[in-house]
């Protein structure tokens, strides 16, 4: 029952403050709450394959630097065990590793656009860019998404920004934390992110769970974190090609 | 009398032989809806719109031997075959083939041409590789960049193969086998056939449309026969015909005999049930024979006005069966009492007319005027069956009225004359039923509050009914047809449900075939635009394709394999296997399964620990007999490396291609009788028979362009159409029903009265067709408004008898018109249910929903009506004592 009132003093506080707070500083809260020293997380990803079948990818994942590098080492099921990719400069260039062969393979380059093996997440999506850097923003207003209190922004792309046209963006009030994102092109609604599952873990607020729908063709992709540790110390080296081979 | 029936019943009969059958969906749509002209318009235009498509599963070799000895056996069918594809445009391609791939592939592959014999062949081979697939993050990422990785590696998988054949015994072999082996990595493999080999595609392009319906059942039938014949010297091989033609003559032919088989089930089923409740066997008889008039005035006029029946009008029968039978029930009813109770024939039709008369009448007419509502819908096939249904009420009613008394009259007359005895009448009351009336209306409250609370239930239940949005649930089950476009679905990715555009030039065909193949719900798209690329895009191409030629032309230089190159050798198929692994790493983690699997084929299962790559195969055999491989590879790199030069030359032809330059099968294909317009095909990936996909693909295929057109667009939108129909029909229904009843009965609270039981029987229809499990469905759909007109007459005639008996007679009045009402709900339930045994689902499915919704007005008649008027009767009682 203490609890209870302490938390919910906290919230009325929080959003008090909140209130009164410009879309400018809206905006450096959640740059701050969302773009992480580094991480290091246990994930599942549920992709749809071209026969239409559902396929669950376990994997380790380690952000440093707000998510300019990504490693993710894939764990579960065994056909794909200790296959890594390697994300760096904010998914622009992409080094893929499978002990099957040894070798280390550089995919792509400037494929930020381009989609996470097999998701509808595009490099870009997934690289936690500055909401402050990224783009032109507006406060529309105020909505509840699935009961959360939110701050609805429109995001328009800076040149340094992803390629989309335009974002709708709903930011938790009291966390500070993205609930929901719309993806427009040209006018048109293409994908729709949904985050669920919010905790704190290490003083941070996160999202355990992301669904992207792809709202033209269909299909959505589950990303889910079943673990996660902020502020880590992780060596520079883990984000390295040379790094890739070791067990 | 009798006899002008007779006449009008053999002009009609000699009428409906000209009616015709037309099957399928596209005929419910409005014929003058843009999308309905642009299809027709195209089936008019290109004969591949409506192809001919013959399906065959067995195993690779056998099945390409078959599809050798039946091509040209079905082309030879020249009254209903145009011309049979099932190999690739084999000469094009090796003309222009190299013209026809992106630039960025030719930049990539061009090298393999440096130097053809064998070792740098492997070498440059796994450079592109490399840069193609490794390389790029994207190069799996559409379903035609799929397809083309599922081509190279089979290409390659091929090549490995014949490796290992000249290594074992390449003294056997002649050439053609290593010219196979260039032909498989040039241009694939030329048949139609899946990526797994075990289905193969014959497409023939018919000399009719899928609109002349009798030509096509002939066409199929023909064809399938000659199948059959080939098929007979093919033991393992299962074959037939699928796709939309193979289909229309399926459900047309099931339909075809469903229409008799439940027809005549309905008929025996009623006058069975004629005879056990009313103990006579001539009066059914008689009763079928005006039935029967009416029937066929019916298919006369329907044959007249509208020449052809459709998937909801082809029940006419059954309906009418069902429906026209009570009017001789009623009939029957109140003449047996009044012939049992001393009457005279005339005084007894004098009596039946006089207390039944009116309520037929009215009854007739509001089922009628119900069903004739239905003509305002924009659905063809909703308002051509309220014309036939509508019209067909009022027929069986003229002709029960006309036939049915003067029959009887004289079967009584004949009976009493033959027997020379007085003709004992008997008649067979419902006893149980008056004093179910009785119970129920001396507890009103109750009764009435139970039947709210059921109601309030299975108004919740029908409001979770769902839609059963697959068309081909309606269809017969184990259909040849239907079996092996499931299977075609899964082999080759593609359905033959497709939306189809026009473009205006090759330009604009280009336009849309791009952008579709970006959409990840399109599984394949066939445009004019693949075989002649654009001048930009031929520029672009051109300095490859002469580098090309110049390394073929220059380097004709042909190294023979040494011994101590062997090592070098296998490094480079050990890269080469590397390089398919890490693919099918990709592959898996992208979700791209047919590359996976194509991988898999040359590496097999790497989880097993027995497993064995196909290229560590081919090294342990190499690596058995050195000397001999040498030689043997050797002789293989002699054998393929002229035609290898020869072919690739002849493909890395720099002339322009333009529209003339195409032949003439091709343009059969994509270009308009009239050369006009040009065809872009889009096939989904998946079932269209999903709202879901449905929905978005046909959003998507009106945003690449709004002149699209397609059997799964035309469903969509005759979803959305029946939608619309049936709730306005729905309503219009309720209005006219209740502006007949008010006329009828002048007192705005009878007509409510009557009303009540049809309103609740309609919900508790729904209701209980969701807890036992049932869905709607296109056809089923119908049977709401359906249900509007046909359940309001056991309300009409019971308040109709109650008026004419007067209070205090709920007894009397549930006894004798609630025995007609029991047994007309049950002969037109037994005509519904008749329809279970139709072999084409949709009827089926439109036969359930009527039983139960006949069922549910009858329990509503004879359980909330009597209520009511118990209430109304002790409403009266107490408003007269208070009065006196």
């Amino acid at each position: 029952m203490l609890r209870q009132m302490v938390f919910m003093v906290v919230t009325a506080v929080l959003t008090a403050q909140a209130q009164q707070l410009t879309p400018k500083e809206i905006i450096q809260r959640i740059d701050e709450t969302e773009r992480v020293a580094s991480s290091e997380a246990i994930v599942k990803q549920i992709i749809t394959t071209s026969g239409g079948k559902k396929r669950t990818l376990e994997m380790k994942s380690f952000t440093k630097d707000q998510n300019d590098k990504q490693l993710m080492i894939y764990t579960n099921p065994s056909r794909v065990k200790g296959d890594k990719i390697l994300m760096l400069n904010d998914g622009n260039d992409i080094w893929f590793y499978t002990p099957k062969t040894d070798r280390v393979r550089h995919l792509a380059s400037h494929a930020k656009r381009q989609k996470v093996q097999g998701s509808d997440f595009s490099y870009e999506d997934m690289s936690s860019g500055s909401i402050e850097e990224d783009y032109t923003y507006t406060l529309l207003g105020e909505e509840k998404i699935d009961g959360t209190s939110c701050y609805k922004f429109e995001l328009i792309p800076t040149e340094s920004g992803p390629h989309y046209s335009k974002l709708i963006y709903w930011g938790d009030k009291g966390r500070f934390l993205t609930i929901r994102i719309d993806y427009y092109e040209d006018g048109e609604l293409l994908k729709r992110l949904k985050c669920y599952d919010v905790k704190k873990v290490d003083g941070h607020w996160y999202q355990m769970k992301l669904v992207m729908a792809d709202l033209q063709e269909g299909g959505e992709t589950v990303m889910e974190t079943t673990e996660i540790k902020f502020d880590i110390d992780l060596d520079d080296k883990i984000f390295t090609t040379g790094n890739l081979k070791r067990r | 009398m009798f006899g002008t029936a007779l006449v009008i019943t053999v002009i009609a009969a000699g009428l409906a032989t000209n009616l015709k059958l037309e099957m399928h969906f596209k005929n419910l749509m409005p014929q003058d809806h843009p999308m309905v002209e642009e299809f027709n318009q195209i089936i008019e235009d290109y004969s591949t719109a409506s192809l001919i498509i013959i399906a065959a599963r067995g195993q690779e070799g056998e099945l390409k031997q078959f599809a050798d000895e039946l091509a040209p056996k079905i082309e030879a069918m020249t009254e209903y075959v145009q011309r049979v594809d099932y190999k690739l445009e084999r000469d094009f391609f090796l003309q222009h083939g190299f013209m026809l791939q992106k630039a960025k592939d030719l930049k990539n592959s061009k090298d393999i041409f440096k130097d053809l014999s064998l070792l740098p062949f492997l070498g440059h081979l796994n450079d592109n590789f490399e840069k193609t697939y490794v390389y790029d993050g994207e190069s799996i990422s559409t379903k035609e960049k799929e397809n083309n990785a599922v081509m190279f590696l089979d290409g390659i998988r091929y090549w490995l193969k014949t490796m290992e054949e000249y290594a074992l015994n390449g003294e056997t072999l002649d050439s053609n086998v290593a010219k196979m082996a260039v032909d498989r990595f040039l241009i694939g493999d030329e048949y139609m056939i899946s990526q797994d080999k075990d289905m193969l595609l014959i497409l023939a392009q018919p000399t009719f449309t899928i609109n002349d319906i009798d030509i096509v059942i002939a066409a199929e039938d023909s064809i399938d026969a000659v199948i059959a014949e080939v098929a007979e010297e093919y033991p393992s091989i299962f074959a037939g015909t699928t796709g939309t033609m193979a289909l229309a003559r399926d459900e047309t032919v099931a339909v075809g005999e469903d229409m008799y088989l439940t027809s005549i089930v309905a008929l025996l089923l009623i006058i069975a049930l004629f005879i056990i409740s009313f103990r006579m066997w001539v009066a059914p008889l008689l009763a079928g024979v005006s039935l029967l008039l009416g029937v066929v005035w019916t298919a006369g006029f329907a044959a007249v006005t509208l020449g052809s029946l459709n998937i909801m009008t082809s029940m006419f029968a059954v309906i009418l069966i069902g429906l026209g039978i009570d009017f001789s029930i009623h009939i029957i009813t109140v003449y047996s009492e009044s012939r049992a109770g001393g009457h005279s024939v005339g005084e007894a039709l004098h009596f039946s007319l006089l207390r039944s008369g009116k309520g037929i009448i009215t009854g007739g007419l509001t089922t009628a005027c119900a069903f004739l509502t239905l003509t305002i819908s924009k659905t063809a096939g909703m308002s051509e069956f309220g014309i036939i249904a509508g019209s067909g009420v009022i027929f069986c009613m003229i002709a029960t009225l006309l036939a049915l008394p003067a029959m009887l009259s004289l079967r009584d007359t004949l009976l009493v004359r033959f027997r020379r005895e007085r003709y004992k009448a008997k008649s067979t009351s419902f006893n149980f039923l008056g004093s179910l009336g009785e119970i129920i209306s001396r507890r009103a409250i109750l009764i009435l509050t139970g039947a709210t609370i059921v109601t309030a239930l299975l108004f919740y239940s029908a409001l979770n009914i769902t839609f059963d949005y697959n068309y081909l649930n309606m269809e017969p089950v184990g259909l040849t047809s239907i079996k092996l476009q499931h299977e075609m679905e899964q082999e080759f990715d593609v359905t033959p449900d497709f939306a189809m555009i026009t473009a205006a030039s090759v330009e604009e065909a280009r336009r849309i075939s791009e952008a579709a193949k970006d959409l990840k719900m399109i599984g394949m798209v066939t445009s004019i635009s693949e075989y002649v690329p654009s001048l930009e895009q031929q520029q672009k191409r051109t300095p490859h394709v002469q580098e090309i030629r110049e390394h073929l032309e220059h380097n004709r230089k042909l190294t023979p394999l040494a011994e101590n190159e062997i090592g070098q050798l296998f490094d480079e198929l050990y890269r080469l296997e590397d390089n398919v692994i890490e693919l099918a790493q990709l592959a898996y983690l992208g979700g791209q399964d047919k590359v996976d699997e194509k991988c898999r084929e040359l590496i097999g299962d790497l989880e097993d620990p027995e497993n064995k790559t196909m290229i560590a195969s081919l090294i342990d055999r190499l690596s058995a007999d050195r000397v001999k491989t040498v030689g043997n590879l050797n002789l293989l790199q002699n054998q393929y490396e002229p035609y290898f030069r020869q072919a690739a030359l002849g493909m890395a032809s720099l002339e322009h291609i333009d529209v003339n330059s195409l032949p003439q099968n091709i343009l059969d294909q994509f270009v308009s009788k009239d050369g006009s317009k040009y065809l872009v095909t889009l096939y989904p990936k998946e079932s269209v028979w999903n709202l879901a996909f449905l929905e978005r693909f046909t959003a998507q295929m009106q945003k690449l362009d709004r002149r699209v057109s397609g059997m799964p667009l035309v469903f969509y939108v005759l979803i959305q159409i029946i939608g619309r129909d049936g709730k306005i029909a729905a309503i219009l229904t309720i209005i006219v029903v209740f502006l007949l009843l008010l006329w009828d009965f002048k007192k705005i609270h009878l007509a409510i009265l009557a009303m009540v039981p049809l309103i609740v029987g309609a919900i508790w229809m729904v209701g209980t067709m969701h807890l036992l499990g049932l869905q709607l469905t296109l056809v089923n759909l119908m049977g709401l408004p359906l249900i509007l007109g046909i359940g309001i007459d056991d309300g009409v005639h019971i308040l109709h008898r109650y008026r004419i008996e007067g209070r205090g007679k709920i007894r009397t009045v549930f006894t004798s018109t609630g025995k007609a009402v029991m047994l007309t709900s049950l002969t037109t339930m037994l005509a519904f249910g008749s329809l279970v045994f139709a072999t084409y689902r949709g009827l089926g499915s439109l036969g359930i929903a009527l039983f139960i919704g006949v069922g549910t007005c009858f329990l509503t008649s004879v359980i909330i009506l009597p209520a009511l008027l118990g209430l109304m009767e002790k409403k009266n009682r107490v408003d007269t004592a208070e009065g006196e």
